[in-house]
Parts: C-alpha cells; sequence; structure tokens
C-alpha cells in the first residue's frame, strides 16, 4: 500500500515537472528585431595594437574587411528587419554598395539559437547554437548599388516555422554574404557606428 | 616618346601604390544607428542533442527546454525589449515588464557580443578588438521591482566618458544582446534578444 502511494506520488511529481516545462513563458509581444549594418571585419586573434579609448582593448592593426570584393560606397547603408507573427517577415535592404560589387547576389546569414513545441521527441526542445546559418532563399542581387528582398522566413527555408506551433528565436549575429562566397565570409553584420 | 612612356608607367604605378592601401581601409556604413529587438526568456545551451527540430534541416535538440535562470522569468503576460541608438553617444534603453515575483530586488544587467573597430589606435592605424562575448556594458543595469525594470543611459555614463573617443569614427559589431541577472553564475543569461511565433 505504502509502495502504491509512492509510485503515485512519483507519477504526479514527473507530469508536474513536464507540465511547468511546457508552461514556459517565453515573452509576450517579442516581435520585433533590427539591426543595421556596418562592413564585416576579419576576427582580431593576434593582437598588435589597443584601441585608443580607455578601455585600451586589445586590438589587430590593420583592419581587414571580411570581403573587399563588396564594401560600402561613401553614402552605403543598410538594415535587417524580422517581424514575427504567424511566420517570421524578413526584410533586407542595402544602399549605396560600391560599384565593385554590381551584379553580384548577396544572401542573409545568422547566428540563432531556435526552441519549438513540435520536435520530433514531442516535447519543447531547444537546437544547438546555429552558427553562420545559411537561409539559402533570402537573396538580393546588386543592382545600381542596392540591394533589397522581402520574404518570410517559411518561404525561404519552408517547414522551419511550423504554423500553429511556438517557435522561439534567439538571435544572434546577422550578417550579409555573397552568394559565391561562404556565409562565415560576410561583406556585412549587425551593427552601430558612432558618431 | 620615351618620357611620355616613363609617364604613363609612373601614373600607373602611382595608382597601384594609391588602390593598395584601399584595401586596407574602412568603408564604413555612412549611417549605423539602431539596433531594437524583443527579449524572449534564456534558454539552456543544447550540448548533448536527443531529438530533432521541424523543418528540412531537421536541426539537432535538446528535449527539454530548460529556462536558464529559475530566479528571473516572465510571467504570462511578461515582456521586454532592448533600443540602441547612436550619434555621438550610444543610447541605451531596456524595458522588461511582467517578471515572476522572485526576481523582484535582483540586479539584471546588459551585455553584448561585440568587436570595436576604430582609428586613431596605438599603432597609429585602424584596428579591429578582440571579439568580446556577454561584454557587460558597464552600469547598464536595473533593480527589478514589482516586476518591473528599465534601463535608460549612455554608453559613456553606463561605462566611462572616455569610452567613446569624440571625433573618432567607432564601429559596433554586434551579435547577442542579453540580460544577465548579477549573481546568476551560469552562462546562459535570463533573457535574449529574438522573436516568437506566433
Amino acid at each position: 500500500m505504502r509502495e502504491l502511494g509512492l509510485l503515485w506520488f512519483i507519477l504526479l511529481a514527473s507530469v508536474l515537472a513536464t507540465a511547468s516545462l511546457a508552461e514556459r513563458n517565453p515573452g509576450k509581444k517579442a516581435n520585433k528585431h533590427q539591426v543595421s549594418l556596418v562592413q564585416a571585419v576579419e576576427v582580431c586573434t593576434a593582437p598588435n595594437t589597443q584601441e585608443p579609448s580607455i578601455l585600451a582593448l586589445a586590438s589587430c592593426d590593420p583592419v581587414v574587411p571580411s570581403d573587399p570584393g563588396c564594401t560600402f560606397g561613401a553614402k552605403g547603408n543598410g538594415r535587417i528587419k524580422a517581424k514575427a507573427r504567424t511566420d517570421i517577415a524578413l526584410q533586407v535592404k542595402v544602399k549605396g554598395i560600391d560599384v565593385s560589387c554590381e551584379g553580384e547576389t548577396l544572401c542573409l546569414t545568422a547566428d540563432f539559437t531556435m526552441s519549438s513545441d513540435n520536435c520530433a521527441s514531442t516535447g519543447d526542445c531547444t537546437s544547438a547554437y546555429q552558427d553562420d546559418f545559411d537561409t539559402e532563399n533570402v537573396c538580393c542581387t546588386v543592382i545600381g548599388g542596392q540591394c533589397q528582398t522581402k520574404t518570410t522566413l517559411n518561404a525561404a527555408v519552408p517547414g522551419l516555422v511550423t504554423i500553429g506551433n511556438r517557435t522561439e528565436l534567439s538571435l544572434g549575429e546577422l550578417g550579409l554574404y555573397r552568394a559565391v562566397l561562404p556565409p562565415s565570409q560576410p561583406a556585412f553584420k549587425s551593427g552601430l557606428l558612432i558618431p | 616618346m620615351s618620357n611620355r612612356i616613363a609617364f604613363g608607367c609612373a601614373a600607373v604605378l602611382t595608382c597601384i601604390v594609391a588602390s593598395s592601401p584601399a584595401l586596407g581601409q574602412r568603408s564604413p556604413a555612412s549611417k549605423a544607428n539602431v539596433y531594437q529587438s524583443s527579449f524572449i526568456e534564456g534558454v539552456e545551451a543544447c550540448t548533448a542533442t536527443n531529438t530533432t527540430l521541424p523543418g528540412p534541416q531537421s536541426l539537432s535538440g535538446c528535449d527539454p527546454v530548460v529556462p536558464a535562470d529559475d530566479v528571473c522569468k516572465f510571467t504570462a503576460k511578461g515582456f521586454g525589449k532592448v533600443k540602441l541608438k547612436t550619434k555621438d553617444d550610444m543610447k541605451i534603453l531596456v524595458k522588461l515588464k511582467g517578471l515572476e515575483p522572485a526576481c523582484d530586488g535582483e540586479t539584471l544587467c546588459l551585455t553584448a557580443d561585440m568587436v570595436w573597430t576604430q582609428d586613431g589606435c596605438s599603432s597609429g592605424g585602424s584596428c579591429t578588438s578582440e571579439s568580446r562575448e556577454d561584454l557587460p556594458l558597464g552600469a547598464s543595469c536595473c533593480i527589478a521591482t514589482f516586476g518591473q525594470c528599465k534601463i535608460k543611459t549612455t554608453l559613456t555614463t553606463a561605462l566611462l566618458p572616455e569610452a567613446v573617443v569624440p571625433g573618432n569614427r567607432t564601429e559596433y559589431t554586434l551579435g547577442e544582446v542579453s540580460i544577465n541577472r548579477v549573481g546568476d553564475f551560469t552562462p546562459a543569461p535570463a533573457f535574449r534578444a529574438g522573436v516568437l511565433v506566433p
């Protein structure tokens, strides 16, 4: 009788624990992500100088563009927007790209982690960290120094967001890379500029 | 004739020499002044995969999803957002609402994965900093009170006045932007920039 009671207790505890995982509150109204673009530069791995602010961060001179074949012109700028509702609307807009990049195809790459309640295991699950994920179909061609596209994540990568299921997308670095190069070598990356 | 050829050669050489530094020079954007995002709850990193996510890629995943922070979480009505806006400085705005009562009194701070690129480095030229992950943006912090936490500051106020060199063009490459709870020593942040469907 005691053993039966213990068994019920264990069963109840495990059911409650499972329910609490499913009842996470990932964040209401989490529907917008917008970044400006800066020129992507090579990672500094062997510092040989210090940057000039009081932080004096270990740095590398010279600055090496990740993709010297596609840079901003004098008035170049760009942004990437993601807006979530039942799918994720994606918008890429870059202007004033240097003439050397004319005719090139630029595609979106992203670092992210995704959580979904529609996993093969039937429970909620979180993906491994995706570094330089190639969105494949979120691309545009540089014409007249401009490159822009509008699409949705489901149109670009069908099935990644399943309608009616909950998908959380934790977003890190976003970038645009030339289709002739790997996504790990983007021309432009999410960032800010002062002044 | 030979003078003309010599002049032509000199012109070509000058062009080559002049264009070589251009490769090393930066072509920064004319404008890159806004970063804004919603926050979603941070979850533990998936390292030992045991399932797959939907979609043609069948991304490897971990079941169950484990919240990164047991103390600071959203309630059912909780939400958060961040906005970074630059001009001569960087304005930092963070708003978190609907936090669990357990989070009240806790200090939450903004961190970002960043790389600095700027002119006037100690070498005399332009330079790129090492990649900094989860870099605390100085005192960009708030104390959760009645389920709310708000940060309104600037980079030079939160960090140091000299963190931005006046007149010196600085580009920041931004990766993950997060909110960490002070005293939480787990590597995953309580909240991360991101979006949620639906």
